[in-house]
């Protein structure tokens, strides 16, 4: 076994920059949205950790409203990546279109199960159930946004 | 505690009183309460009446009543009564009420006023059949004859008016209101009565005396059907029930009342009433007191008035209906100690002084024991000054009770026996009250076994005591005394009752049994325990001896006892739960104090809003990362077809997230549901026509390529 040495992870590095180089435009843009989207996530919940999960709807819904986008945007990126043999005969126009129309589901949801502001008396279905950090946390959004993701692959 | 009871004896004691005194019946003539009362039923709202008939209610009660409040209506009465008379239209009731308030307001009606109206009610006699009809129509011309200085009306063939109002009377001596209802009244009697005396009045020749006779001997039957109560009041009712004008007991006796007095004062010859039933009446009309009602007043006090004033009939030979006079005791109750003189007033009905007349107080019995009177029969001495008849001392065997005293009336002049309705004799419940002598009280624990006495003690039952006594259970506890009357009798209280009170509140009341004039109770414990819970310790004694005629009556207390009862044995009975202060139900309940939800701790706000700026630079480096790889819009269609939808859809997509931000601000779900259905719609619409398009230029690409 060659000893590592301090050149190693600067040839890793190297290696790796000029292997994703080599990656088709859309994907990196892709790849910069996936990123984007989970550090929203990250902030949201250094936040949380700070000053706590009151309003814990508006957490949630904030949290995995970045979260089911990003597992969205991976599965776009799947499935345009032309090196999946899997997705050859899917056209990458009809994978955004599906990327479309599950965000627009999600987020719906997502704006459901977002805290009321100020419509307590108008409030239906959902978002009624649980009011202001009163119930437990239930995992109904992400059951949702899972249920959605799988259904995608 | 004591000092309560106390007063609660005594509120008793004079409920008992008052509630006998008004079962008792005396009647007191009509009084002050009476014009009082009057002042305040009759307050019209505004200073109007709704009719003519209320109108000349209150007049009349005011009049009789001698209340001088004509000034207050008069200006208004007069008013609608010159409206009602000048006009047309007006009903014959409205007319003939109008007549009589003009009787006692003198209103100065002009004569061809009068002689409109006087042709008008001629005409409806004339053509008359129902009773009403001739009530109204000839009691209004009898008012004119009254207020005009013409003697000349005459009705013109009052003979034939009388035979049609007889010929709707009955057999029984009550009449039918028209021909075609076959039911009869009592109250229409009265009506038809006093039309019949008009006519007669109205009349320009005698009318034939037998059809005077079998009026009489109508009222007579009429009488016939007097109901009486038990008191001695006699009242007529109507039998007719469900009737179209139900009249109750009070205006039906009125009714007859009135029709009686005026027939009596237009015919000669006697009308040989009873004259105890003429008096039952007045006790009628005076037993209802005072009554709630404006008419029921009125109806009280008009024939009250009535049977004052039929005195002197229009030929003024005397009376047809005797006056009854009242003898009333203005107390019911004398105190021996006081020393209080019987006193009696003899009155008319409305309160003035009766003829001259000597009160005898024939027996006193008393009550309950209807043996032999206590006294001999002798007389009043009359007080010209209060006109009232006193006895000044009561007689020596009158000893403290409740009594019934009989009174007479006799007359002094011999032709007022034939004006006034004495009665006989009325009979008047009477309390005598005074003080009742406690003797030899003393309070003693006995041994059960030998009846030996191990502790005794005198008690003073003038004052409070502290009498301190302990025994167990194999013991007895004996209260006794004595109680005697002024005069040295036995007397018997409504209540002699000994309490014992222990340290919990529970109570236990014993009624003292007597004989004679000694009272005495031995408590058991032995057999009590069971009665006691089986609870030890001290127990409080008060001793309450009460009675309406007692003018001692009192609840003290004499001490305490420490009783040593056994440990109670499985399953003996629990005291009862002490009743709750009634404060604690009635008062005020405890303030509720509301908690609310704390508010929940939030971050200082320059924080939030430092992480509101942090979410944004991930979306900063999203953009500078799309400019370092050079993003740009080359791949935007340019032909203009394929650029709107690509426009469009882009639109679309920003308007559904605009949708979605106003969902989370105002709209509800299934508003937003139903626009996002038109909303989705237009984009997969537009999204496929452009999708589609990319997806056959890139393969067209990659074919060329």
């Amino acid at each position: 076994m060659g000893r590592a040495t301090s050149k190693d992870p600067q040839a890793l590095i190297h290696s790796l920059r000029s292997a994703y180089a080599a990656t088709p435009f859309s994907l990196k843009i892709i790849d910069l949205y996936v990123g984007f989207a989970v550090f929203s996530a990250i902030i949201q919940v250094v936040y949380m950790a700070i000053v706590g999960s009151f309003p814990f709807n508006s957490f949630l819904s904030g949290v995995l409203s970045c979260i089911g986008t990003a597992v969205l945007a991976v599965c776009l990126r799947v499935q345009v990546n032309k090196e999946n043999k899997e997705f050859k005969d899917l056209p990458p126009e009809r994978a955004f279109s599906d990327f479309v129309f599950c965000n627009l589901v999600l987020h719906l949801v997502i704006m459901n199960f977002l805290e009321e502001m100020v419509k307590p008396e108008s409030c239906l279905i959902m978002s009624c159930r649980c009011r202001w950090s009163s119930c437990p946390a239930e995992p109904m959004g992400i059951n949702f946004a899972q249920n959605i993701t799988t259904s995608m692959k | 505690m004591a000092r309560n009871l106390g007063r609660f004896l005594v509120l008793i004691a004079a409920a008992l009183i008052y509630s006998s005194a008004i079962a008792s019946s005396i009647f007191q003539p009509i009084s002050d309460s009476h014009r009082s009362a009057a002042l305040e039923l009759f307050n019209p709202l505004g200073g109007s009446f709704s009719s003519v008939e209320e109108t000349y209610e209150e007049l009349r009660t005011f009049e009789v009543l001698g209340i001088d409040r004509r000034s207050d209506i008069s200006t208004a009465a007069c008013q609608s009564v010159l409206e009602i008379l000048g006009s047309s239209s007006s009903t014959l009731k409205d007319l003939f009420y109008a007549l009589k308030i003009n009787g006692i307001l003198q209103c100065g009606i002009k004569e061809d006023v009068f002689e409109g109206v006087a042709s008008r009610l001629q005409a409806v006699v004339g053509g008359a059949s129902a009773l009403l009809d001739f009530y109204y129509s000839v009691g209004g011309l009898v008012l004119i004859k009254g207020q005009t200085s013409k003697d000349d009306l005459y009705l013109a063939d009052a003979e034939g008016v009388f035979r049609s109002i007889k010929a709707l009377s009955q057999s029984d001596g009550r009449w039918r209101y028209n021909s075609n209802n076959p039911e009869s009244s009592t109250f229409a009697a009265g009506l038809a009565l006093e039309a019949l005396a008009g006519i007669v009045s109205l009349s320009s020749s005698e009318i034939d005396q037998s059809l005077i006779s079998t009026t009489k001997n109508d009222i007579l039957k009429l009488f016939d059907s007097i109901e009486k109560y038990d008191d001695g009041a006699f009242y007529f009712d109507e039998k007719l029930v469900g009737a179209r004008e139900h009249q109750g007991a009070l205006s039906t006796t009125s009714s007859v009342v009135r029709g009686l007095t005026a027939f009596a004062a237009v015919t000669s010859g006697s009308l040989n009433l009873p004259r105890g039933k003429i008096l039952g009446l007045a006790k009628f009309f005076l037993g209802i007191g005072i009554p709630g009602d404006a008419k029921d007043l009125f109806n009280q006090v008009d024939s009250l008035a009535f049977l004052e004033s039929n005195t002197y009939d229009s030929f003024g030979s005397c009376c047809r209906v005797s006056i009854p006079l009242i003898l009333s005791l203005p107390a019911t109750v004398l105190s021996m100690t006081k020393k209080d003189a019987l006193k009696v007033k003899v009155s008319t009905v409305l309160g003035s002084n009766a003829p001259p007349l000597t009160v005898n107080l024939l027996q006193v019995f008393r009550s309950g024991s209807k043996d032999t009177s206590l006294i001999e029969s002798q007389e009043l001495k009359f007080d010209p000054e209060n006109a009232v008849y006193t006895l000044d001392a009561l007689p020596k065997s009158i000893d403290v009770g409740k009594y019934t005293f009989v009174f007479e009336m006799v007359l002094h002049d011999s032709d007022h026996k034939n004006l006034y309705a004495t009665g006989g004799q009325t009979r008047i419940p009477i309390f005598v009250t005074g003080v009742i002598e406690v003797d030899s009280a003393e309070i003693a624990v006995l041994d059960s076994d030998l009846g030996s006495i191990e502790t005794k003690k005198k008690i003073d039952l003038a004052e409070e005591n502290t009498v301190s006594l302990s025994a167990n259970h194999l013991q007895k506890l004996r209260l006794s005394f004595q109680l005697s009357t002024p005069l040295g009798h036995a007397f018997k209280p409504h209540q002699a009752i000994l309490k014992l009170t222990h340290e919990t509140k529970v109570e236990h009341m014993f009624v003292m049994g007597s004989s004679g004039k000694q009272f005495e109770i031995i408590l058991d414990f032995l057999g009590q325990v069971e009665k006691f819970f089986y609870l030890s310790g001290r127990y409080n004694i008060q001793l309450a001896v009460g009675d309406a005629v007692m003018e001692n009556s009192f609840l003290k207390a004499i001490g305490h006892v420490d009783l040593d009862l056994p440990k109670p044995p499985e399953k003996a009975p629990q005291p009862p739960a002490q009743p709750l202060d009634p404060n604690l139900i009635y008062g005020p309940k405890a303030e509720i104090a509301h908690i609310f939800r704390a508010p929940e701790k939030l971050p200082p706000k320059e924080l939030s809003l430092t992480f509101s700026g942090l979410t944004l630079l991930p979306f900063l480096g999203f953009l500078i990362g799309l400019l370092r790889l050079g993003v740009n819009l080359k791949n935007f269609p340019s032909s203009s077809v394929p650029a709107m939808f690509a426009t469009l859809f882009h639109l679309g997509i920003a308007a559904v997230l605009l949708l979605y931000m106003l969902f989370w601000l105002k709209l509800d779900l299934f508003t937003t549901l139903k626009a996002l259905g038109f909303l989705g719609a237009f984009l997969m619409f537009v999204g496929h026509r452009i999708l589609s398009h990319l997806a056959s230029s890139s393969s067209s690409k990659l074919k060329s390529a």
